[in-house]
């Protein structure tokens, strides 16, 4: 099995070689076989990555702990099921997966490329290939997971039981899909910027590749939060850790990408800025992946005693250097024929996302970075943490969820000051509204008025449009509500799934808003039939049992929730020891309803048989979860093909825009 | 008629909205009876306290025994009257600074809290410097060609329907078509 592994590595790592050297020799050279063949060398490496992962399943399976990685994250106890996650649990493996994952997008990239980016698809796929074969690269010389011990031990070692929660199962794949993914935009734009032909083709390829990863590594954002959320134990699903920021870091550059290229597709400028922030994307991916390896900064997250970080830091140079070079080479090309029309447009609105993204990715990674600075110039080691970010970056959140709702009230070119005071008439009374409500029923602190105020803002700004439409549509053809509203998103995906998408992150905003702000919290120490109180609920400990499993032992306490005095539910919260790796995982007991959690983590079974609750009041948590689903609804709604209709000419639009709106 | 009262209904629509959002933001947040402030500063001050032996979690997240132990130090401390400032120091001085959650807004520490500002006003300036300019050189550039209102309505209808027919807007079913009442920008591509 790992004389398989291995040499399906080395097979991969000299496909890879061909095709970036054929590709790259071939358009060159002027010589078009090559460059066909090196297409289909990229062709062929996600079977030849498939088979090594293949490999690595088998040794699993198997039960082969002659091979170190299986031994290190797996037993003979271990639950099939959890071969899956064992997979990548360690650095050897996710590396693999990785480097599997990336090829299967690499081949599909170039096996859809559009015809406006053929051009540029030889540089193109050498990007990629380069990519590819770092990681391979780093594979066989550094990390191979098919690396075998000199004698096989009787037994494995065993998963890392914080990696048996089935948040698990989902969060690291997707999150490491969303890092490399990144790779396929930034190549297509390094592939473009080779080619040096002006133009704003690769923009259609950037817009549907941008919006996939970008959903992905959301994804990977809220699979995280959820899972530290149900198993850390801590009632919070975001710590301003540096592994985590070292995940948000792309995400920001990435949003600002998806919305910036929708400028430069509809009005031709904002070129130099969609290249610079797919560099960036790339960038702060690539510094995620490191972070995760063996960074300076400790955090949960990483995978602990790898010392590999360094080369993925040379990468990141020579990456970022190349991608700086190449952008200063073609830096005329990318010139704006058009500048803007008005401080007051839309254009100049996806101007301001773009600085409030970069600015929140300088203000993350300046808390990141600085304790390196305070230990070079003070010799003294300080942490940063939340209570910075959150008087930082919280307010330039705001900010852009505020922008989120009129932004998309602006029109294209030129707003008149008097139709945008009208058009927002309607949100800003919303806004206020609920300021006055919220004022009245007793929320008093400034700041979640403020943001609660701003989610109605946009909300209602987001609803009015559907309700236009679909109204509109109704009185032309007599639909039903649900059925002209669905025509409604049908005639204009991109637009709607984006209007979905925001509401997604106004329910965000709005879930992190209470839970930030009103989460309560209080210690109890319980016998057995004695009740607490907290808030309007009531928490009463029925008792305690102990589960041994082979590997484990499980302790179990059994509650039961009042609410209002009447009795609701019961939770098992509880403790599982892991004897073998010396540690205990929490699984919290958690309700959830529209309006708060109730969370309760048993922490201490004393032997006079009293134990020590923890109950957590979080509001509004169950809204974050609701977004997730409901952002990739609105993903796959931009992205769903439309039928091919007649191609109006973007000019006679324009033309007609402007007339509508020099009527005003 | 049918305006008046499509307005009245979307007004109402709009306020059970409001209502409905605001009742949700605020059963949840006002639901609990008010702790006692000293367990409230404790909890403050948890949070602000990082975990010595734990990879950056602070002491209400860590799951450890120390992280426990220090815990009932800061309420032993508070009950015995003592300020934040000075449990804070009392941590320092055991564990060095990387025990506070974020650093003090004094000293060398202090930039750690103004650059941001700094970076972000600086930001906004060379925004608006650098939109300022586009708009000036694009006016710069228009000269004769002046783009704005055509004189009439008469005048606007005909250039409206020539635009109409080269663009088969008949086809147009995209899009809030009440764009005719305010400028809305394209109906397609958001």
């Amino acid at each position: 099995m790992a004389d398989v592994g291995t040499a399906t590595l080395i097979l991969a790592l000299g496909l890879a070689a061909y095709a970036a050297i054929a590709s790259g020799l071939g358009q060159w050279r002027r010589v078009p076989e090559m460059v066909v063949s090196g297409r289909y060398a990229t062709y062929t490496l996600p079977l030849v990555m498939g088979v090594s992962i293949a490999a690595l399943v088998a040794a699993f399976v198997t039960h082969d702990f002659g091979i170190r990685y299986v031994a290190g994250n797996s037993n003979l106890a271990l639950d099939p099921w959890l071969t899956w996650v064992a997979l990548y649990a360690g650095n050897e493996g996710s590396l693999l997966f990785i480097a599997f994952i990336f090829s299967v997008l690499a081949a599909v990239a170039v096996w859809k490329a559009p015809a406006g980016v053929r051009p540029a698809l030889p540089h193109t796929n050498v990007v990629l290939m380069l990519i590819l074969l770092f990681y391979v690269g780093v594979m066989l010389t550094m990390a191979n997971p098919f690396f075998e011990l000199a004698a096989a031990p009787p037994d494995g070692q065993g998963i890392n039981p914080l990696l048996t929660h089935p948040g698990m199962f989902l969060h690291p794949p997707v999150q490491m899909a969303g890092l490399i993914g990144v790779g396929i935009p930034f190549a297509f734009a390094m592939g473009h910027l080779m080619a040096g032909q002006p133009g704003d083709d690769w923009v259609l390829v950037a817009r549907t590749w941008g919006l996939v990863v970008w959903a992905v590594l959301t994804g990977g954002l809220l699979l995280g939060a959820w899972w530290a959320y149900t198993i850390l134990g801590w009632g919070g699903y975001w710590a301003w850790d540096p592994v985590e920021n070292g995940a948000l870091l792309p995400w920001l550059p990435m949003t600002a990408f998806i919305h910036s290229v929708m400028v430069q597709r509809r009005r031709g400028i904002f070129r130099m800025w969609n290249v610079a922030l797919i560099i960036l994307a790339w960038g702060f991916a690539m510094y995620g992946m490191f972070m995760n390896r063996g960074g300076p900064i400790p955090s949960v997250h990483s995978f602990g005693q790898s010392t590999m970080g360094w080369i993925f830091l040379i990468f990141l140079a020579v990456n970022l250097f190349a991608a700086f070079a190449l952008f200063y080479w073609r830096y005329r090309m990318l010139r704006s024929a058009r500048p803007l029309d008005s401080p007051l447009s839309r254009e100049a609105a996806f101007l301001l996302n773009n600085l409030l993204f970069l600015l929140v990715a300088f203000v993350t990674l300046w808390g990141v970075v600085y304790p390196l600075i305070s230990q070079a110039f003070q010799g003294v080691m300080v942490t940063v943490g939340r209570p910075y970010y959150d008087a930082i970056a919280g307010p330039l959140f705001l900010a852009l969820v505020a922008l989120m709702g009129v932004g998309p009230l602006l029109p294209w070119r030129r707003a008149s000051r008097r139709t945008l005071a009208r058009t927002l008439r309607l949100p800003m009374g919303v806004a206020l509204a609920m300021a006055a409500a919220l004022f009245v029923l007793g929320v008093r602190s400034p700041i979640p008025l403020l943001a609660f105020s701003v989610c109605g803002l946009v909300a209602a700004g987001i609803l009015r449009e559907w309700a236009r439409g679909t109204r509109a549509r109704r009185s032309r053809s007599g639909e039903s509500y649900p059925v002209a509203f669905g025509r409604l998103v049908a005639s204009n995906r991109p637009r709607y799934g984006g209007y979905i998408v925001h509401l997604a992150i106004v329910m965000l905003a709005f879930s992190i808003t209470g839970s930030s702000f009103y989460s309560v919290q209080r210690d109890f120490s319980l016998e057995v039939g004695e009740r607490a109180a907290l808030g309007r609920y009531e928490v009463e400990y029925l008792g305690a049992s102990t589960y041994p499993g082979p590997d484990r032992l499980e302790q179990r306490a059994e509650v039961q929730v009042y609410r209002d005095g009447r009795p609701v539910y019961r939770l098992s919260p509880g403790y599982v020891f892991y004897p073998a790796f010396s540690m205990a995982a929490a699984r919290a007991g958690i309700r959830s309803s529209v309006v708060e959690d109730v969370y309760i983590i048993a922490s201490e079974f004393s032997d006079d048989g009293r134990a020590i609750f923890r109950i957590h009041l979080n509001p509004l948590v169950l809204w974050m979860w609701i977004s997730g689903p409901l952002m990739l609804v609105g993903t796959v709604v931009a992205l769903w093909p439309e039928r091919a209709r007649v191609q109006r000419p973007t000019a006679g639009r324009q033309l007609r825009e402007r007339a509508l709106a020099s009527r005003m | 008629m049918n305006l008046v009262r499509n307005v009245a209904t979307r007004r109402r629509g709009s306020l059970a909205l409001v209502v409905l959002a605001a009742l949700l933001a605020w059963s949840s947040c006002a639901s609990v009876a008010p702790q006692s402030s000293l367990e409230r500063r404790a909890q403050a001050l948890d949070r602000g306290l990082i975990c010595p032996i734990c990879p950056g979690e602070s002491l209400d997240q860590s799951q450890v025994a120390l992280a426990k132990q220090m815990q009932g130090v800061v309420r032993e401390m508070l009950a015995d009257g003592r300020t934040e400032m000075e449990i804070e120091d009392f941590f320092v001085e055991r564990y060095g600074q990387a025990v506070l959650a974020a650093p003090r807004k004094e000293g060398f520490n202090l930039i750690v809290w103004v650059v941001p500002p700094v970076g972000a006003l600086g930001g906004l300036t060379v925004l608006l410097l650098v939109v300022r300019a586009m708009v000036r050189g694009r006016r710069g550039q228009e000269g004769i060609m002046s783009p704005d209102a055509p004189e009439s309505d008469a005048g606007l209808a005909r250039y409206l329907e020539i635009v109409d027919r080269e663009t088969g807007a008949a086809a147009d079913v995209g899009g809030p078509p009440d764009g005719s009442g305010e400028a809305r920008g394209g109906s397609a591509n958001g």
